[in-house]
């Protein structure tokens, strides 16, 4: 069996957006290469402040995010530009460019990088339909995003991130707000895509079905404080539903 | 009242930083020609029959009231050196700018403000781009190449409303307006359209990338991108003048 490797971590952490109202306070967690985490927690809990500091929107006030060693907040302009370059964010309305096709928007990342170019064109438009079809939109291709559904904006997102194969990839609630149907699909396409390009991800959710459909390890977070971490299969393993009584209030 | 006070001066040195940071990322990575051109085409291309049929009949009824003033003193025949130097110094500069503020202005505040909250700003970020440098610095160069070409046209299409209401003869017309002319009056137009032009993609951009709160969020950007440009214009233009007058007399 091969070593655990980590890839980012995320050491004692405290934010706030603004002084006196901590967002997190101490929290601590790891992930290793094509492993999911899965972060639960409330609205308000601080899941997506999470997903910012590690894109590196904002710094922490206090510990880090180290991402494959290197300290995500120390880096600036290029550099940072560079490090983002090797995550990739789905956002919870996935956030595409509406003035833009399907095909643009999932080409975007490799056109800004170089390849707006003749002999660049035909490469990118090869990858953006290879794209498309793992998440199951090849046929929208010239499409424009106001013409898609909820689910399929998200999976247009999702295709615009692994588009570049990157290390990590953050899931912010990609979920939310679509039926139970769309749901599941969006999970197979999230585990097509640990699969086949053996990447890491953070999902960060309410939706209990999602998280045991995807989630390898488990961090329960309430009110910016880590209330359990550890594997799915442990968490599962727990008398009683924990997960439940996590979203109720109760100890676990 | 502390906090009040410090807010303010968080914000003003967070839009001068910007200001500087935008402009100065559009000459160190040169902007592709194509976001450039596009720019130039919503900015200069599409407003152009606005500002023209706006200064065709500012110069229209700037002529029809100030003929029958100036004829009092016996002085008609110099309207259109009269309506030139009006034009060129203060009417062209400032017709583009209002029609730039609200067409121009409006718009840079509206698209960045409405991409800042549906987190596409964020997503560009996420994709590896520096945001300010894809959204702020295209609109700030193709608001600089554009602004003057277009107050230039707007002096003429003024001149050209004043000549078609004026009762001088055609000749004595043209003449006195080729009088105004002159490089002390001339350099205002060639100078207010860039300081105008940059504080208003300037203002209008960073309004939009600090929008906040949803749809009325994007409201607030717009309303404030207006009244604020608006403000600015009138004081800076009283700024520029004094500065030029004594400059060039």
């Amino acid at each position: 069996m091969a070593a655990r490797e980590t890839l980012l971590e995320f050491k004692d952490v405290d934010f706030a957006y603004h002084a006196g109202t901590p967002i997190l306070e101490g929290v601590r967690f790891e992930v290793a290469r094509g492993e999911t985490l899965v972060i639960l927690g409330g609205s308000g809990s601080g899941k997506s402040t999470i997903l910012r500091l590690i894109m590196g929107f904002y710094a922490p006030d206090a510990g880090t995010v180290r991402f494959e060693g290197v300290e995500v907040p120390r880096l600036t302009g290029q550099a940072l530009a560079d490090l983002r370059a090797r995550m990739g964010m789905v956002f919870q309305e996935g956030a595409l460019f509406d003035s833009l096709t399907v095909g643009e928007n999932v080409g975007y990342y490799l056109l800004e990088h170089g390849m707006d170019n003749a002999r660049g064109l035909p490469e990118v438009e090869r990858r953006v339909r290879e794209t498309l079809r793992l998440v199951g939109l090849e046929h929208c291709i010239d499409k424009m995003p106001s013409e898609l559904s909820g689910g399929m904006r998200r999976r247009v997102s999702a295709a615009r991130t692994i588009i570049y194969s990157p290390d990590l990839i953050l899931y912010d609630e990609p979920t939310t707000g679509l039926d139970p149907a769309t749901c599941e699909s969006f999970c197979a396409v999230m585990n097509d895509i640990k699969r086949e390009k053996r990447v890491a991800s953070i999902l960060v959710t309410h939706n209990l079905e999602d998280a045991w459909a995807v989630g390898d390890h488990f961090l329960l977070l309430r009110d910016g404080h880590v209330l359990w971490q550890g594997p799915a299969a442990e968490l599962k393993a727990k008398p009683g539903d924990t997960l439940m009584r996590f979203f109720r209030g109760e100890d676990l | 009242m502390f906090a009040t006070v410090r807010n303010f001066f968080e914000k003003l040195g967070d839009f001068a930083a910007f200001a500087v940071r935008a402009t100065w990322k559009g000459v160190r990575h040169p902007i592709k020609l194509s976001e450039l051109i596009e720019q130039a085409y919503f900015i200069g291309w599409q407003t152009l029959p606005v500002v023209l049929f706006a200064g065709f009949f500012a110069g229209l009824s700037q002529t029809l009231f100030l003929e029958s003033e100036l004829d009092e003193y016996g002085a008609k025949m110099t309207i259109g050196r009269v309506l030139g130097v009006t034009a060129i110094r203060e009417l062209g500069p400032l017709v583009v700018s209002l029609m730039f503020i609200g067409r121009v202005g409006a718009a840079f505040a509206a698209e960045i403000g409405s991409m800042k909250v549906n987190n596409q700003i964020e997503a560009i970020e996420a994709l590896g781009q520096d945001a300010e440098r894809k959204l702020a610095s295209p609109r700030i160069w193709g608001m600089l190449l554009t602004a003057l070409p277009l107050v230039v046209l707007t002096d003429v299409s003024e001149l050209v409303g004043g000549w078609v209401i004026s009762t001088v003869s055609n000749g004595m017309f043209w003449y006195q307006a080729g009088m105004s002319a002159y490089f002390r009056h001339v350099s205002s137009s060639l100078v207010k359209p860039f300081i105008f032009g940059w504080m208003i993609a300037v203002i209008s951009t960073w309004y939009g990338m600090r929008t906040e709160g949803g749809v009325r969020g994007v409201g607030r950007s717009v309303s404030s991108t207006v009244v604020t440009c608006c403000i600015w214009l009138f004081i800076v233009n009283a700024l520029v003048g004094i500065c030029m007058i004594a400059w060039t007399g």
